[in-house]
């Protein structure tokens, strides 16, 4: 009882911890922290794959890339206001995701893992093939509209004030997720296919379902980047920045909604700060560390902190 | 003849594509990990042939690359990846570190920059009306070498014939007295010694860059599954399929939508053919 109310106590302090932030940082910090909040939203997306319906996704970059050009193309075309761009990502992104999602999900293993991950490599060529549309191998510029009509992008308060209440909807859109019978049935899928559809449960449905889902949380990370950062570019789509989702939730611990928190933040600042140091440093450390991690605690850092704590 | 060029170069590039693939394979299918620093040993190849070049000349510097990189594949196996037997996923993020650490090594020391790498014949053959490099073709016939003896190595010799029984059934190849860690270690070092030949092949025709394993390990693994895992002729097959359909296109097309129609036939084959072209259906 005591341990479910310490948690409620830490949760709404980190939320008011967030809400204040911008208060006590310089406005590098919370550019910094608005982009690690947006990461984390593309960590979960895996997360809600792999971690709790149990299905390895090498390709979550398509849909993140998805919604970040959907953004800068409805900007280029017809301006519309962040009210309409935001939704509109998440549309796209669940929209290829389903697409993609329909013929992988009746594959199963290491099948399942390469239709994933070919549409990476399409997207990133379609891309730079397409250079008149999406800017090519040198990106696209965006000018982003204003919040409310009168907040600019470019001042990164507006852009993690933007942030984050997508960030705590999206939060509380799992954890209530997850405790829904359908939630639960995403972890029957992971812990045994086989009885789940025994059991009557449609499986190829679940799968089908759970894809869709991330691809559509894929697809706002991927809308609030662009919006945050004012760019797209096409190798976004590629399978080593999909990786890096697969990183961040490994790290903190998969099957949780806290490992992928954890182990964005903890990476993210390390990289920031390795990189005023020695640029070269980040990618080498973070090598080991995964080495590290693979080996001493596999289950991630919240894994292991459970399992030290007993619970 | 037009399109000769574009025939040959699919043909050539695809004989390298099948040895980048067949060690991924070999090592997917007897260890069960999903090597995502393949690429990085191919990679690591070609520096260290370049490295060595103006010492030990074209092949000295050929054969040495390959047994270092086997050497390093096997320690690498031994110290990280042999405690994660049974763990794919886990090899997935392993594989991901040796990938960064590696890559950022050779980026740090040898520098970021690509650096050519001069024809080692300098032979240009007439054909008809074009000119062809010869290399490319001694290129394609060491790979075709190098193939086939993996395959005589495989259904000839007594290691061949343990890493098959390995590969079969590990438990009973262990009571039948075969040595399966000492075959796991030569198993990753075949694997990654064929990784850094094909490196070492193709240095002379795209030059050598700290990064030029990244494009080539997707492409690879997927090729394996295509042509079913555990398939060697299979593998052989679909590689130089796609590199000819990809080659071919470029006569149409520009060579960036020749690549993406070439993956997406490589993945809808994968959605008719679940188990590869080649597999056999295996049981659920």
């Amino acid at each position: 009882m005591s341990g479910n109310r310490w948690q409620l106590l830490a949760g709404a302090a980190g939320i008011l911890g967030l809400v204040l932030a911008p208060t006590f940082l310089d406005s590098f910090w919370v550019f910094f922290l608005a982009e690690i909040l947006l990461f984390i939203l593309f960590a979960q997306s895996f997360n809600l794959l792999f971690g709790y319906t149990g299905l390895l996704s090498l390709g979550q970059s398509v849909y993140f890339t998805v919604g970040a050009y959907t953004v800068a193309l409805l900007i280029r075309q017809w301006k519309p206001g962040v009210g309409l761009l935001l939704p509109a990502g998440v549309l796209t992104g669940m929209v290829s995701a389903a697409l993609v999602g329909s013929l992988a999900v009746r594959v199963r293993g290491h099948g399942f893992i390469i239709i994933t991950a070919v549409p990476t490599v399409v997207l990133v060529l379609l891309g730079q093939d397409q250079s008149a549309w999406t800017g090519g191998d040198n990106g696209l510029n965006i000018i982003p509209p204003k919040l409310l009509g009168q907040y600019s992008f470019f001042d990164p308060t507006v852009s993690y004030y933007a942030v984050l209440p997508c960030f705590l909807a999206t939060m509380f859109f799992l954890r209530w997720l997850l405790a829904t019978p359908l939630g639960q049935a995403f972890l029957l899928v992971r812990e045994n296919e086989a009885r789940a559809a025994v059991l009557g449960y449609d499986t190829l449905r679940l799968k089908f379902v759970a894809f869709v889902i991330a691809g559509g949380i894929a697809g706002l990370a991927g809308a609030l980047d662009a919006l945050v950062t004012a760019y797209v570019i096409p190798s976004s789509a590629s399978w080593t920045v999909a990786a890096d989702a697969i990183i961040w939730t490994l790290v903190g611990g998969a099957g949780t909604l806290l490992g992928p928190v954890v182990g964005t933040g903890v990476l993210l600042f390390a990289r920031e700060f390795l990189s005023d140091i020695w640029a070269h440093g980040y990618p080498l450390l973070l090598g080991l560390v995964l080495i590290g991690v693979v080996l001493f605690a596999p289950q991630g850092v919240v894994g292991a902190l459970r399992k030290r704590m007993g619970g | 003849m037009i399109g000769l060029p574009q025939l040959l170069n699919g043909f050539v590039w695809g004989w390298i594509v099948a040895l980048v693939a067949l060690g991924l394979n070999l090592i997917y299918g007897i260890l069960g990990i999903i090597n995502v620093a393949h690429g990085t040993f191919y990679m690591l190849g070609a520096v260290i042939a370049l490295v060595l070049l103006p010492s030990l000349g074209f092949w000295g510097g050929l054969l040495a690359a390959c047994i270092l990189v086997g050497l390093i594949g096997a320690v690498t196996e031994r110290l990280v990846l042999r405690p994660l037997l049974d763990r794919p996923v886990m090899t997935i993020l392993a594989t991901f570190g040796i990938l960064l650490a590696l890559e950022q090594t050779v980026g740090l020391t040898f520098g970021l920059s690509n650096r050519a790498v001069p024809d080692p014949f300098g032979l240009q053959l007439r054909l008809g009306s074009i000119t062809y490099p010869g290399y490319r073709l001694v290129v394609a016939l060491c790979a075709m070498l190098a193939i086939g003896g993996l395959d005589l190595f495989l259904k000839r010799t007594r290691w061949g014939s343990w890493v098959r029984a390995v590969n079969q059934h590990r438990e009973l190849a262990l009571v039948q007295g075969v040595p399966v860690p000492r075959v796991y270690s030569l198993t990753f070092a075949l694997g990654t010694g064929l990784a850094a030949l094909s490196g070492v092949l193709v240095a002379p025709i795209v030059g050598v860059h700290y990064l030029m394993g990244v494009d080539i390990v997707i492409l690879a693994f997927v090729v394996v599954i295509v042509g079913g895992t555990g398939n060697l002729w299979g593998t052989v097959l679909v590689a130089i399929g796609a590199a000819e359909l990809e080659n071919l296109l470029t006569l149409v097309t520009r060579p960036t939508a020749a690549r993406m129609i070439t993956f997406l036939a490589l993945g809808l084959l994968l959605v008719i053919r679940p188990q590869g072209l080649f597999g056999e259906k295996q049981a659920e």
